[in-house]
C-alpha cells in the first residue's frame, strides 16, 4: 500500500468514527424518548370535584389518524382517532402522574393545541393552572385556552367531522372565527399570563362548548351528516385577578372587538331604511376596521375617545336601493356605523356593570398618563377610576365595493 | 507558524465571547430594574463598553500586540506579570466555570431534563477542548460561520414574531431614574468588560494596532443584538410578563411560528445558540490556557490544557452546584470582580506606562 492510498484510507477511518461520535451525541442520553412510548396530548381539560383536580388528556391515537378515511383500526374494527384519559389527584401533577396508572404511554404535551378549564374551577382560580403551564418544560403556552360551562372533560370527548384532531379542529375553529368573524379572539396561555399579570389584571377567554347534552364519542355515531351534538363556540368569560367573574354575549363581545382593535373581517347586518323598516334587512362585509383609542382627563374623570374607521363591502340588500347614487350609499354606511355604535355601547355597558377592565384601557392611561397612573397604583382605586370612565365613541365607515350589482334586486324587479 | 486572525474574525470573536450568555438572562436583569426603559440600559452599559474597549485597544497598540504577561514582565518585574498572571488566570478559571454552569443549567431547566450534570459538562468540555487544541485561528473561523448566521436566524426570529409585536408595550418611556438605570446596568456592563479577552488574542491579531477598532465594531454588534433581544421580548410580552420568566429571551423562541404549519420551532434556536455558547466556552478556554502558558512560561498545549479544563469543570460541578448561589453571584459579585480584572487593572496598567512614557521624554528632552 503507497502512502496516498494509506492516508486516505485513514481519513476514511476518521470519517467513520466523527460520523458514529456525531450519531452518539444524537441520543439525546438519559432524555431519549421512542415515539412508540409517547401519548402526544392534543387536549387536556381541567375540572374540580370532592375537592380534587380532575384531569382529563385527550391523546392522538396514531393508528386511527394513519389510516386511510379514519376509522380504520386494523383487524379490530374502527378505532377513535384519538383517546381520552381522565385522572384524579390533590394537585394537577398528581393527577398527571396516576395516568401512568392507566395509560401504556408516557403523556407528552409539547404539541398540546387545546386546554379547556371549567367554569367552576375558573370561578376558583386559575393561578395554580397557569403556575404550571409556564413553569413545567414541556407544557406548551401557545395553547388555545377556552371556558367551559359544563364539565370540561366532556369537550374532549366528543368526535368531530371533517378534522380528525379534535384539537386541532378547535383552534382552527376559534382562528377562523377571530379572521371571518371577529366576535372575539382566541387566547394562548401566554396571552392570559400576560393579560392578568397588566395593568388592567383582567382577562377574556372564549367558551367552548357541546350544541346538545348528549356526547358523540363512538365512530359509529358520528357517521351520519347532521350531528346530533356538535362542538360550538359560545359566550366570552371575563377573568379579573385569575378568577372567573361573568360573561359577555357573542354581541357584547363583538363590540369589545371593536374598542380593543380586534376585529379582522366581520358580516355587519343593518337596516337599509329604518325609516319605513325597523328590521335587519342588509348586510355589509367589514373588510378592514381600524380602532385609535385615546384616553384624554377631564378635570374628574377620564374620557376615552374611540375612533374606528373602516372599508366594507355590501353584500345583501332587501329594500330598493340604487347604488349609483352616492345619497343612498352614505345612508348605508349612518346604518352600519349606528350598528357599530350601538355594539360598542352595549358592550361598554355589560364591561362597567361586570367592573372588569377587558376593554385594557389601563394599560392606556398608563402609557399617556404616567404620572396619573402612578397615583392611581398608589391609591389602588383603580377599580373606581374604571367605574367613572365615559367612552366618547365615533364610527366611521365607508362602502368601498357593492359587489357585483349597482342596483338592489328590488329596484331592478320594479324598474 | 504562529497562527493570525484578521479584524473581521477578531471582531466577531469579541461579539460571541459577550453575546450568548447576555442572550439568556439580559432581559430578565435588565427588566426586572427598568421594565419598559430596559433599552436605555444597554445602551448605557455600550457607552461604558466602548470606554473599555478604547482603554484595551490602547493597550494593544502600545504593546504591539505582544503576549499580555511577558510584556508585563519585561516592562516591570517578572514577579508581577506572575502574580498578575495569577489572578488573571483565577478570574479566567471561575468565568469559564461559571458560564459553563450556566449553560447547563440552561440545559438541565429545558432541554435535557433527566441526563445528569456530569455528562452535560463532560461531553460540553471534550468539545472546547478539541477546538482550543486546534487553535485561535479554527475557533475564529467557525466563529465567522456561526455569527455569519445570524443573517438566517435573525430575520426568521423577527418574522416569526411579527403577530406578537406591540410597540406601544415599550411606553411609557423615561420613568425610571439614572440610579435605577446604573444599577439595572451592572451586569451588561460586566459582560462588556469581557471585551479584555482581547488581551491574550492580541499576538494572534494580523493588525494588533486596530485593537480598538475590533473592540468597538464587536460591542456595536452586541448592542445591537442585546437591543433586538430586548426590544423584541418587550413588545411581546410587556414588562410586567418578563419579570415572571426565567428565560424570558427562550420564551420568545417558543413562541415563534410561521403559519399553523413551523410551529415548535424554539429546538431550532436552542440548537443554535449552543454552538454559541461552545464557541464562548472555546475561546475562554483558550485564553485561560494563554494565561497559563504567558504566567508559568510554558510551551506545550496538551497536558495543561485538559488540566485546566478539568479544574473549570470541577469548579462548575461544585462551586457552582446551587443555582441560588450563582445567581447571586451574577447579581452582586460578579461586576466588582470583573471590573477589577477587566477595567482597573488594565488601566492601572495603561496609566504607569503613560508616566513612564512622559517621564522618558522629559528625560530624554533635559539630556
Amino acid at each position: 500500500m503507497n502512502k496516498g492510498s494509506r492516508k486516505r484510507s485513514r481519513r476514511g477511518l476518521l470519517a467513520i468514527l466523527s460520523f458514529s461520535l456525531a450519531t452518539a451525541g444524537m441520543t439525546a442520553c438519559w432524555d431519549n424518548r421512542e415515539l412508540n412510548e409517547l401519548g402526544i396530548v392534543s387536549g387536556s381539560a381541567y375540572d374540580r370535584e370532592d375537592g380534587q383536580w380532575v384531569t382529563t388528556y385527550q391523546i392522538i391515537n396514531p393508528s386511527a389518524t394513519s389510516s386511510q378515511g379514519g376509522g380504520g383500526g386494523g383487524q379490530g374494527g374502527p378505532s377513535p382517532p384519538f383517546l381520552t384519559f381522565t385522572e384524579r389527584g390533590s394537585t394537577i401533577m398528581e393527577a398527571v402522574a396516576r395516568s401512568n396508572l392507566t395509560s401504556t404511554r408516557q403523556l407528552y404535551f409539547a404539541h398540546s393545541r387545546i386546554t379547556v378549564i371549567n367554569e367552576k374551577v375558573a370561578r376558583e382560580g386559575i393561578a395554580q393552572l397557569l403556575d404550571l403551564f409556564l413553569r413545567k418544560p414541556d407544557a406548551s403556552e401557545t395553547v388555545n385556552v377556552f371556558l367551559s360551562e359544563r364539565r370540561a372533560g366532556d369537550i374532549l370527548n366528543q368526535l368531530m367531522q371533517i378534522t380528525k384532531n379534535q384539537g386541532t379542529g378547535i383552534q382552527l375553529m376559534i382562528q377562523q372565527e377571530s379572521e371571518l368573524t371577529s366576535y372575539y379572539q382566541g387566547i394562548k396561555m401566554f396571552e392570559l399570563s400576560m393579560a392578568l399579570s397588566s395593568e388592567s389584571h383582567c382577562a377574556a377567554i372564549p367558551e367552548i362548548k357541546l350544541t346538545n347534552r348528549e356526547i358523540i364519542n363512538k365512530i359509529q355515531e358520528a357517521e351520519s351528516t347532521d350531528l346530533p351534538t356538535r362542538i360550538a363556540l359560545g359566550r366570552l368569560g371575563i377573568l379579573k385577578k385569575d378568577r372567573f367573574i361573568g360573561w359577555m354575549s357573542d354581541r357584547e363581545a363583538f363590540g369589545l372587538s371593536f374598542m380593543t382593535d380586534k376585529i379582522n373581517s366581520a358580516i355587519i347586518p343593518f337596516t337599509s331604511d329604518p325609516e319605513h323598516n325597523e328590521k335587519l334587512d342588509a348586510s355589509a362585509n367589514l373588510m378592514d376596521s381600524k380602532t385609535i383609542v385615546r384616553p384624554v382627563w377631564e378635570g374628574d374623570h377620564f374620557v376615552m375617545d374611540i375612533d374606528v374607521k373602516g372599508n366594507a363591502m355590501l353584500l345583501e340588500l332587501k329594500g330598493k336601493a340604487d347604488l349609483s347614487k352616492p345619497a343612498e350609499v352614505s345612508k348605508f354606511e349612518r346604518n352600519i356605523e349606528q350598528n357599530i355604535l350601538e355594539y360598542i355601547n352595549r358592550s361598554w355597558r355589560t364591561v362597567k356593570k361586570l367592573g372588569a377592565d377587558v376593554t385594557m384601557f389601563a394599560p392606556l392611561i398608563h402609557r399617556a398618563f404616567p404620572k396619573r397612573w402612578e397615583h392611581i397604583e398608589k391609591e389602588g382605586n383603580w377599580d373606581t377610576v374604571f367605574q367613572e370612565i365615559e367612552i366618547r365613541p365615533r364610527v366611521s365607515i365607508s362602502i368601498d365595493r357593492f359587489g357585483l350589482s349597482s342596483k338592489s334586486y328590488k329596484s331592478v324587479e320594479q324598474d | 507558524m504562529i497562527q493570525k486572525i484578521s479584524t473581521a474574525q477578531a471582531a466577531m470573536l469579541v461579539f460571541n465571547a459577550i453575546a450568548p450568555t447576555a442572550t439568556v438572562v439580559l432581559p430578565i436583569i435588565l427588566g426586572t430594574y427598568l421594565e419598559q426603559d430596559s433599552p436605555i440600559g444597554i445602551l448605557f452599559s455600550a457607552c461604558v463598553g466602548m470606554a473599555i474597549a478604547a482603554l484595551i485597544g490602547s493597550i494593544i497598540k502600545y504593546n504591539q500586540g505582544a503576549p499580555f504577561l511577558e510584556w508585563i514582565g519585561k516592562r516591570s518585574s517578572r514577579w508581577l506579570a506572575v502574580v498578575l498572571g495569577i489572578f488573571l488566570l483565577q478570574y479566567y478559571l471561575d468565568a469559564s466555570a461559571a458560564i459553563m454552569r450556566e449553560f447547563v443549567n440552561f440545559l438541565k431547566d429545558n432541554v435535557l431534563l433527566q441526563t445528569p450534570v456530569f455528562v452535560l459538562v463532560g461531553t460540553s468540555l471534550l468539545i472546547i477542548i478539541y477546538a482550543a487544541h486546534k487553535g485561535i485561528e479554527a475557533i475564529a473561523r467557525v466563529n465567522s460561520i456561526l455569527v455569519l448566521l445570524y443573517l438566517l436566524f435573525l430575520p426568521s426570529f423577527m418574522f416569526g414574531l411579527g403577530d406578537y409585536l406591540n410597540v406601544h408595550r415599550l411606553l411609557p418611556m423615561f420613568q425610571h431614574s439614572f440610579a435605577s438605570v446604573t444599577l439595572a446596568s451592572l451586569t451588561p456592563v460586566a459582560w462588556m468588560s469581557e471585551v479584555s479577552i482581547l488581551l491574550f488574542l492580541a499576538p494572534y491579531l494580523k493588525s494588533p494596532d486596530k485593537a480598538r477598532r475590533i473592540g468597538w465594531i464587536g460591542l456595536l454588534f452586541v448592542t445591537v443584538i442585546m437591543q433586538i433581544i430586548m426590544l423584541t421580548t418587550l413588545m411581546t410580552f410587556g414588562p410586567e410578563y418578563l419579570k415572571s420568566s426565567t428565560y424570558p429571551g427562550f420564551v420568545t423562541f417558543d413562541i415563534i411560528h410561521f403559519g399553523n404549519f413551523w410551529e415548535n420551532l424554539n429546538i431550532v434556536f436552542i440548537s443554535y445558540w449552543i454552538l454559541s455558547v461552545y464557541m464562548k466556552l472555546a475561546m475562554f478556554l483558550f485564553a485561560t490556557l494563554e494565561c497559563f502558558k504567558q504566567t508559568f512560561r510554558v510551551r506545550e498545549n496538551g497536558p495543561y490544557l485538559i488540566g485546566l479544563a478539568l479544574i473549570i469543570a470541577a469548579e462548575c460541578l461544585f462551586t457552582w452546584k446551587q443555582p441560588a448561589k450563582l445567581n447571586e453571584f451574577n447579581a452582586q459579585g460578579r461586576f466588582p470582580v470583573y471590573m477589577l480584572i477587566n477595567v482597573l487593572i488594565p488601566l492601572s496598567i495603561y496609566l504607569c506606562c503613560l508616566v513612564k512614557r512622559t517621564v522618558a521624554k522629559r528625560k530624554g528632552q533635559a539630556a
